[in-house]
């Protein structure tokens, strides 16, 4: 609690005390070989509590760099980021990473290459615990037991080492590791991409499952359209490091405007269409099974 | 759409006509120190004919990879096999060095997953091109990057692999797998470490050049979508076993077998956005703990006690099927009722 205080007497920055964290026209840039190049230009976005909100964009489009501008990993050139209405780049490094890290989580991509193999399950879990200091020894272990569950993770599985898990397994040790501190909001950078369709379809659940139980906001950040559309209220499409348009996610899906945004829901695999168009016109007609896929997609 | 949908020509694995380019029969695969006696292919048959595109589908871990691998005659050493794969006619067991140098060489390109680790991050792409270039081809390396659609083709020879992006290299690698002409082309998920956008592009690529050149392509993948674009035959690999296979289009109208409608279901969950996703429960078992008979029963809603005795993959109409307890044919009502069923809880909520 120290650290909360000393930081709300350094950094006074009014801004929505409601949004758990706030972007404020915030640019990155780096030097590069032609002047300037920008990565995120002028965004600015908030995530309330208990909010879904998903960013959408292409490899390249700034996703990623917004995401760890706003876990405090990356000093924006320009704009503030401000934490429960403190600005997050005003105060020096640890705080503001222990501070962050009890409030916000983060989930990676990959689950192997983010998780150290050589550990158990229940010692990945612990880690960020006992590297805050929350709780006692006792307290921790029941921690790490209720994390567990609370993903679907039987608690036998703690014992065992991280490398004999599978990818469903571990990304949902992933999930439950950003869970362990109770953060109020959890970063998902691609949380499903490195996982086949019929994992995939786990994970998701669990992560709506964790988001009704415990009132967490998330910030789902992929390229795929239908993660972002079966996880999230709200959506933010990037573009080239700008956001190029947001909204209601059914709006954003349902009625796209930017033509960014329509390109991008084309690309997207879609079964159901794919499915229709190859239907033989005969049975098409006859009604079978065309109408059924073509009324939903 | 290169799909056809003459369920006579393509009713079984076999062949209709004349020689297969590819035959894979009855495929054993052992890995003795890691997985013991337990066969991590079971009996796998496969056949491409020329010019024919044929996806290879499931999860990971099912083995899909490895049949790519074993196809190109490239399995590992740690590997035992028996069964035959015959490549033009002629078994790849009885074929001399020269001739399964040319095989490599000439008859089959690879395309991996992942760009980055199958390109030399040392040469420029000029002289990887050139490499196989100068081993026989009737084309320049100029001509392959044109014909992958890259512009710009000064620049990029003139790049490492680091100074392009994701899809200029997965571009340059089907370009490199292209270069020699061959006759076969595996495709191993080659498209998912890409983004969804130039995953279009890629697949739309690779249709393209397949009507253009001619070539047959094994296309492993996952994405039940990209399949179905791709490719007129399928066949639906379970831990090891082929589980049902037949055309494309037939497979994912009417999936019979619960794994392949499990896939199905899963997909479309996502994409349709029910308020409860449809996973498969579980995931594959490492090859030790498979479970006897049906590999896939502890995993399956509809087994019971016949599963303990591995189903035969027998003739069902236009597809081969291996199930005790297929899903009734023409009757969709088991994923599809769902789906309605889904729409309309979200609807209402």
């Amino acid at each position: 609690m120290t650290v909360l205080e000393e930081t709300n007497r350094s950094s006074p920055v009014s801004a929505t005390s409601a949004a758990i964290l706030d972007v404020r026209s915030v640019s990155v840039s780096y030097p590069g070989k032609h002047g300037q190049t920008w990565a995120l230009k002028n965004v600015t976005l908030c995530v309330r509590p208990a909010e879904a909100v998903g960013l959408i964009g292409e490899s390249g489009s700034g996703k990623t760099t917004l995401a760890r501008c706003m876990l405090g990993l990356i000093r924006p050139t320009s704009g503030q980021v401000a934490h429960r209405g403190r600005n997050i780049y005003a105060i020096r490094n640890t705080a503001r990473f222990r501070m962050l890290s009890r409030d916000a989580s983060t989930v990676f991509q990959d689950p192997r290459s983010s998780l150290n193999p050589r550990l158990s399950v229940a010692a990945v879990v612990r880690d960020p615990l006992t590297v805050l200091h929350i709780g006692t020894r006792r307290e921790r272990d029941a921690k790490v037991i209720d994390a567990l569950q609370s993903v679907g993770l039987p608690a036998s599985i703690a014992g065992r080492p991280v490398r004999a898990l599978s990818g469903g397994q571990l990304q949902r040790v992933a999930l439950a590791r950003a869970l362990a501190v109770d953060p109020s909001l959890i970063i998902a950078d691609e949380p499903t991409s490195a996982l086949d369709v019929s994992v995939q379809a786990q994970v998701l659940n669990v992560i709506r499952d964790i988001r009704a139980q415990r009132q967490l906001a998330v910030l789902v950040v992929s390229h795929d359209m239908r993660v972002v559309r079966c996880l999230t209220n709200r959506t933010i499409v990037m573009y080239r490091g700008e956001i190029v348009e947001q909204g209601h996610t059914e709006q954003v899906y349902e009625d796209p405007q930017h033509p960014y945004t329509k390109s991008l829901l084309a690309a997207a695999p879609r079964l159901a269409s794919v499915m229709a168009s190859t239907v033989p016109a005969n049975e098409a007609a006859s009604g079978t099974i065309a109408p059924t896929f073509a009324g939903q997609a | 759409m290169v799909l056809t949908s003459d369920p006579t020509a393509q009713c079984t694995m076999d062949a209709p006509s004349g020689t297969p380019l590819l035959r894979v029969q009855d495929l054993h695969v052992h890995f003795p120190k890691r997985h013991g006696n337990v066969p991590v292919l079971d009996g796998i048959d496969l056949t491409i004919n020329p010019g024919e595109a044929v996806a290879v589908v499931g999860e990971s871990g099912c083995g899909k990879s490895l049949l790519g691998l074993a196809a190109a005659n490239l399995l590992p050493a740690a590997a035992t096999w028996n069964g035959a794969v015959e490549f033009r006619g002629q078994d790849v067991r009885s074929m001399s060095r020269s001739q399964v140098r040319r095989m490599h060489g000439a008859g089959v390109g690879m395309v991996y997953q992942d760009a980055t680790s199958s390109l030399n991050p040392g040469m420029t792409i000029a002289s990887q091109l050139r490499q196989i270039c100068r081993l026989g081809s009737s084309s320049t390396p100029e001509d392959l990057l044109s014909s992958v659609g890259l512009q710009e083709t000064d620049r990029i020879m003139r790049s490492r692999p680091h100074q392009l992006s994701g899809g200029q290299r997965q571009r340059v690698l089907i370009a490199l797998a292209l270069a020699r002409d061959p006759a076969l082309i595996i495709a191993d998920e080659p498209t998912t470490a890409l983004d969804v956008t130039i995953q279009r592009q890629v697949v739309q690529l690779l249709r393209a050049l397949q009507t253009s050149r001619r070539f047959a392509l094994l296309f492993i993948s996952h994405d039940l979508g990209l399949v179905s674009e791709v490719t007129s035959r399928a066949a639906v690999l379970y831990a090891g076993q082929v589980v049902e296979t037949g055309p494309t289009n037939d497979i994912l109208l009417e999936p019979r077998h619960p794994y392949t409608s499990g896939l199905l279901r899963a997909s479309m969950s996502i994409e349709q956005r029910w308020d409860r996703l449809a996973p498969i429960p579980g995931q594959v078992r490492q090859p030790r703990d498979l479970p006897t008979g049906c590999r896939f029963r502890d995993r399956c809603s509809r087994a019971s006690d016949a599963c303990v005795t591995r189903p035969a993959l027998q003739t069902s109409g236009s597809r081969l099927l291996a199930c005790h307890h297929p899903l009734p044919p023409s009757d969709q009502s088991s994923w599809t009722s769902e789906a309605n069923e889904g729409t309309r809880r979200s609807a209402n909520g």
